[in-house]
């Protein structure tokens, strides 16, 4: 009897473990897209994930933790969670001085009071002329704050209380270290979002865009940087506008020559980031007339900015 | 210049002269017939919404079936009875641009100018070799020239790879490393030491700079164990400079400066990358990688100390079958 009592709780349990299992993988299928793996991280290590999946879209949110203070959480209007720190920066500074350094210093802070990642040599890169991680987590909303760009390198943040400095920070521009993320996970994930990214048609584009060109179908080879090539299949408008979204400004160059124009470089310069994308595109010369045009391209990402080259 | 309305296309001909550009009268005029000749059919066929007929007109079959391609999604006729262009000297021949057309869409979905610009080449006879539609007026003010191009995109893939480079030791790839080293690579590795001087009676410690060189496979295998007794490491490049080899153009000389951190170690030094590029779709290998540390006791290294494309020899490009 006994021993049949424990089959059936076995079973009892295993029917409980199923159904736990298939509401956990049912979670996960309905669960919030991160845009990081960092991000992703921060929620799990954080415990709030829950709270993520009811906050609401486009806009951010405060979650509170159970290891401490609230949590600043913004998620876009498609969903996805694109930034999880501890507050800093009021949201006039913000829209006054938009800069990808917010999120980065706010993520950061997060990251140094919890101690979210193991790894902290990237974070290094942040230098404090004055205060300290524990300076930034107890700045106070009154207290002022000022941002200047330092020969496009550097973003430099005062924080003052009274008239007196209380924090000096400056910040390398460096994509990596102002998304937090790492060169391969940014590669990845820009091919993912590119090539789903929704762009509207009533959007401009620049004026040096040949109309032909704007509607043909790119075959793109994505050279990234694990020697890994991959094809997507794209417009050019469609390239441009998701470039655009990211922060980038679009040059388009035409190359001359003997036949005609067959060849153009779509440059896409995120100063903010300290990163830019090059596009190489060719094409038979009689195919922008044709009424569904395509060119082939190839695609280098997330080039560093530099001056001096 | 005579502006031609709807109603006179399909009778009109039309005259094209050139302005300048060929000394030779004799192949002038012979273009400037075969041309005047061909824009005139262009433009009787564009107005009537026929095909064309090229019987009598000197031009490549090439080019007649580029044209009937485009032909087939709009035609177009001159709005102009007289032209003059300048021609353009090409490699092939000649070039004559800015031939003003008005576009009449073949097709429904045309959604392009309908005043547009053509360009017709020739060959060093004045036989049409081409004859195609220029791209949007307003695209001219953003073109580049081709060896400006192809130099603009060697630096920028040249950045790419070499970022690529530096976060493979973020990544302790050392398979990618393996693959960018040539298998004859050179890495030489420089270290401080301190050596006596003897100066009268007063002996002197001065510091000097030590290279080793190590190939491919000792680097790795050293670089396999640094990977393995740093769970992290974070390599920061700055300041690349690019050269490219006068005696071979396939090749780069890459020096930027390094820092190199890990939870135990930090340096900072120039590196310098001997790159070579393909002519094919190949990814560059790399045949020289040189370390040395950014200062010297407390001194920034000297600028002439640094080691740049100069202190090696770049092997000839080869030929060619």
């Amino acid at each position: 009897m006994d021993r049949l009592r424990i089959l059936s709780l076995d079973r009892q349990v295993r029917q409980m473990l199923c159904i736990f299992l298939l509401l956990a993988v049912s979670q996960g299928i309905a669960g919030r897209e991160y845009r990081t793996s960092i991000l992703r991280q921060a929620a799990e290590k954080l415990g709030i994930e829950q709270q993520i999946e009811k906050a609401a879209e486009g806009k951010t949110s405060g979650i509170t933790t159970s290891l401490g203070p609230k949590v600043a959480v913004r998620i876009d209007n498609q969903g996805m969670v694109e930034h999880i720190g501890l507050p800093l920066f009021s949201t006039i500074i913000r829209k006054k001085t938009p800069s990808p350094v917010y999120d980065c210093l706010e993520s950061a802070l997060l990251d140094r009071c919890v101690l979210l990642t193991e790894n902290d040599l990237l974070l290094q890169k942040i230098q404090f002329n004055k205060g300290s991680w524990k300076t930034l987590s107890g700045i106070l909303p009154s207290d002022a704050c000022s941002i200047t760009t330092q020969d496009k390198k550097y973003y430099q943040l005062v924080w003052s209380r009274n008239g007196g400095e209380i924090a000096n920070v400056v910040v390398p521009i460096d994509y990596e270290l102002l998304s937090i993320c790492s060169r391969r996970e940014l590669e990845k994930n820009f091919v993912l979002y590119m090539a789903r990214y929704h762009a509207d048609s009533k959007s401009a584009l620049p004026k040096e865009t040949d109309p032909q060109l704007a509607k043909a179908a790119m075959l793109l080879e994505m050279q990234l940087s694990s020697y890994e090539r991959q094809t997507v299949n794209v417009p050019l408008r469609q390239w441009i506008l998701y470039c655009e979204s990211q922060g980038c400004s679009t040059s388009i160059k035409y190359v001359d020559s003997d036949e005609a124009i067959v060849k153009a470089y779509v440059l896409e310069q995120n100063d903010a980031m300290g990163y830019h994308h090059l596009l190489e595109l060719n094409w038979q010369i009689e195919e922008l007339d044709s009424p569904s045009p395509q060119v082939k391209g190839k695609a280098l990402l997330f080039i560093p900015n530099n001056d001096k080259i | 210049m005579t502006y031609l309305t709807l109603s006179t296309w399909a009778q009109q001909k039309v005259e094209f002269g050139i302005i300048d550009g060929l000394s030779n009268q004799q192949l002038k005029t012979r273009i400037e017939n075969n041309v005047s000749q061909f824009l005139t059919e262009v433009t009787r066929a564009g107005a009537e919404g026929r095909s064309l007929q090229l019987n009598g007109i000197s031009i490549t079959d090439n080019a007649v079936h580029s044209l009937s391609l485009l032909w087939h999604n709009l035609h177009f006729v001159c709005t102009d009875s007289k032209m003059q262009e300048h021609c353009n000297t090409t490699v092939n021949g000649y070039q004559l641009r800015n031939i003003d057309i008005k576009v009449i869409p073949a097709i429904e979905d045309y959604d392009g100018d309908l005043e547009r610009q053509l360009t017709i080449s020739l060959s060093h006879t004045g036989e049409i070799t081409g004859a195609r539609m220029a791209m949007a007026r307003h695209v001219y003010t953003n073109i580049i020239k081709n060896g400006d191009a192809v130099d603009m995109a060697r630096r920028e893939e040249i950045l790419k790879f070499v970022e690529d480079f530096r976060s493979h030791y973020d990544e302790k790839d050392i398979e990618a490393l393996n693959q960018v080293f040539s298998d004859d690579a050179l890495i030489i590795t420089g270290s401080v030491v301190m050596k006596h001087e003897n100066r009268g009676d007063k002996p002197l410690m001065r510091p000097e700079i030590v290279y080793r060189t190590q190939n491919k496979q000792q680097y790795l295998t050293r670089l396999k164990q640094t990977f393995r007794n740093n769970k992290y490491i974070k390599v920061t490049f700055s300041d690349p400079e690019v050269v490219r080899s006068k005696k071979n153009p396939n090749f780069f000389g890459v020096t930027l400066h390094q820092h190199w951190k890990s939870e135990r170690y930090e340096d900072n030094g120039y590196v310098f990358l001997l790159w070579e590029f393909h002519e094919n779709d190949e990814p560059p290998i790399i045949h020289v990688r040189t370390w040395q540390p950014d200062k010297l006791a407390g001194t920034p290294l000297p600028q002439d100390k640094i080691i740049t494309i100069h202190d090696f020899e770049i092997p000839p490009k080869k030929r060619s079958l």
